[in-house]
């Protein structure tokens, strides 16, 4: 069944257009990453499926609109979002990082056996719930956004280029992670990176988006036949 | 030396609790037997204290800067002002209508902020500050313009039960303003650890995670901004009991504005008793500036002891201090994770 399905979604900033016609689908329990060149209007497509910024085109989540709607609702529908660069909140605790990804639940026993769950996932939170967000390493952190954005249980968790400025071996177990979210949990992936290679690995299908255009799209076995990709993602 | 552990809730914490508590009575009930100017200028930072309190709610939790808190504080001694002056009521009385209509106005201060951002945001806060003289000075049938309102001290006079005269006011309002403050207080801390507290700084600290974890930025900013205008108003209330004449040019241009936003940063942003310590500073800090030197020289230190502080503790003298403390003694969460404290 398809999840998230995208057809010609346009948008930018104030009079620039940066999107220009975007389609891709995301069927249920996936794992689909979009290639691109900085530039190319990857976060721009993640802010606005998350409704952070207004969109044009026909967007629908589980069979219906997501057009319109604030953050929040988006949220509320069960699609989650892990922004790029730094997505938690120094001054907060790692447990109240976990809160505010549960700031529309009222479930507070789910919400305590979801943070139990998070933090067995993500053990280097278990060990620092107390500590200010902030205090914790680059690396720590990115898992905190991705633990925190899970709080609000999506079926859609979209991550903008989680590995972004961390060590290698992070960045691996951090994509261990989640491809055992995706697996074990159930929880759909839009997974945006530049690192190919790695994305390759975690996700079936690839888009490859080019001046906020898809310019191409297949599975990731594909994709890695691909010598055009090869050369200008993964470099041999 | 490796700092004592204390567990929020445990016995050791609720005994620092007391003890804080014990020493902050003291300390109160020493300034009250001082002499009544004395005790007039603890009852103007105790004010002072609650006014920050107020400002920090936006500015310090919630990074929204006001440059406009001085008609928050205006309407609040305003309303007070015109309810014993023209009306008679009794001052304490007007408290809750002065409280009320500065959350209802900072609520619609804080609409602007469903749209606009940033340094925008802290224009229309500027305007409305700039705006608040011209507008008691316009309804002077009410107001009495610039020419001032004044309400005589047998209208001052203590509540009949107190079995206080009209000369022992000082220290009525004294009292009035510290239990003002401790109120003030606990509420903040309260709400700084609710649901709406942790939503604040989310939204402080990074407004696109907050946003995409489902947080209102709407309902908080302008739920923020009320209840700030509800306290610094509730300063305001206080103060036209203090000073007794109001007047549009007196204490409620920017300059006040600016007195709140200096004493918030001195005293430490975000940090609960920042602001009281912030109140003592802005209150105090002149006259010592106006001991070492006399005129533009006395406002010149000021200036420079101002941005040294600045400087030197970027998280205030609350915040240096409470970190001071913290090889001492560490105060920890509860054990129990999942709960909220
Ligand atoms: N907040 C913004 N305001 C204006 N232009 C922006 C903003 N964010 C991104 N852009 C522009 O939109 C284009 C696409 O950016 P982005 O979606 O961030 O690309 P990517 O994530 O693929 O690197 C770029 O040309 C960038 O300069
Ligand atoms: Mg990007």
């Amino acid at each position: 069944m398809t999840l998230l399905s995208v057809q010609n979604l346009t948008a930018g900033y104030g009079q620039a257009r940066v999107l220009h016609g975007v389609d891709l689908t995301i069927e249920e329990g996936e794992a689909v990453v979009v290639l691109g060149a900085n530039g190319a209007g990857k976060t721009t497509t993640m802010r606005a499926l998350a409704g952070l910024i207004g969109f044009g085109g026909r967007v629908e989540f589980e069979g219906s609109p997501l057009a319109g709607l604030r953050p929040d609702a988006v949220v509320a529908r069960g699609v989650s979002l892990v922004p790029q660069g730094r997505g938690t909140f120094p001054h907060l605790t790692v447990l109240e990082n976990l809160h505010v990804g549960a700031a529309l639940r009222r479930d507070k026993r789910g919400i305590k056996e979801d943070i139990e769950r998070w933090c067995g996932v993500f053990p280097v939170l278990a060990e620092r719930t107390g500590q200010a967000a902030g205090t914790l390493s680059g690396g720590e952190q990115q898992m905190l956004a991705v633990a925190r954005a899970l709080m609000s249980r999506p079926r859609l968790l979209l991550c903008d280029e989680p590995s972004l400025g961390l060590a290698p071996k992070i960045v691996a177990e951090l994509f261990g992670i989640l491809a055992t979210i995706n697996r074990e949990q159930g929880v759909s992936l839009l997974l945006v990176e530049q690192n190919a290679e790695l994305a390759l690995a975690l996700a079936g299908r690839v888009y490859l988006l080019e001046v906020g255009r898809v310019i191409a799209s297949g599975t990731a076995a594909e994709f890695r036949e691909d010598e055009t990709v090869r050369r200008a993602y993964l470099g041999y | 030396m490796t700092p004592i552990h204390v567990r929020t809730g445990s016995a050791a914490h609720r005994g620092l609790q007391i003890a804080g508590l014990a020493a902050a009575a003291g300390a109160l009930l020493l300034g009250a037997t001082m002499e009544a100017f004395r005790v007039g200028q603890l009852t103007n930072v105790m004010i002072f204290a609650i006014a920050i309190s107020g400002l920090n709610l936006a500015t310090g939790y919630t990074g929204l800067l006001s440059i406009g808190h001085s008609a928050f504080f205006g309407l609040g001694a305003y309303t007070t002002g015109v309810m014993v002056v023209t009306y008679g009521a009794a001052p304490m009385t007007t408290i809750p209508l002065a409280v009320l209509l500065c959350a209802v106005l900072g609520f619609v201060v804080g609409l602007p902020a469903l749209r606009i951002r940033g340094l925008y945001l802290a224009l229309v806060t500027l305007a409305v500050g700039v705006a608040f003289p011209e507008v008691v000075r316009r309804f002077e049938d009410l107001t009495g313009g610039a020419a001032g309102l004044v309400i005589r001290s047998r209208q001052l006079a203590p509540p009949e039960w107190t079995g206080l005269t009209v000369p022992q006011r000082g220290i009525w309002l004294y009292w009035v303003s510290a239990a003002a403050l401790l109120i003030t207080l606990v509420l903040v801390r309260n709400l700084t650890r609710s649901r709406l507290g942790i939503a604040m700084i989310a939204t402080r600290d990074n407004e696109i995670a907050a946003a995409a974890s489902g947080v209102r930025l709407a309902t908080v900013k302008t739920t923020v901004f009320g209840l700030s205008g509800a306290v610094t108003g509730l300063a305001g209330s206080l103060f036209a009991m203090y000073v007794g004449a109001l007047s549009p040019d007196g204490s409620f241009t920017l300059l006040k504005s600016i007195e709140l936003i200096t004493g918030l940063f001195l005293g430490g942003a975000a940090t609960l008793f920042g602001p009281v310590v912030g109140a003592f500073a802005v209150v105090y800090l002149p006259y010592f500036t106006a001991d070492l030197a006399s005129g533009h020289v006395s406002g010149v230190i000021f200036g420079a002891v101002l941005i040294a502080i600045v400087f030197l503790m970027p998280e205030g003298i609350a915040g240096v201090a409470g970190r001071f403390l913290g090889r001492f003694i560490r105060i920890a969460p509860h054990e129990n994770q999942g709960e909220r404290p």
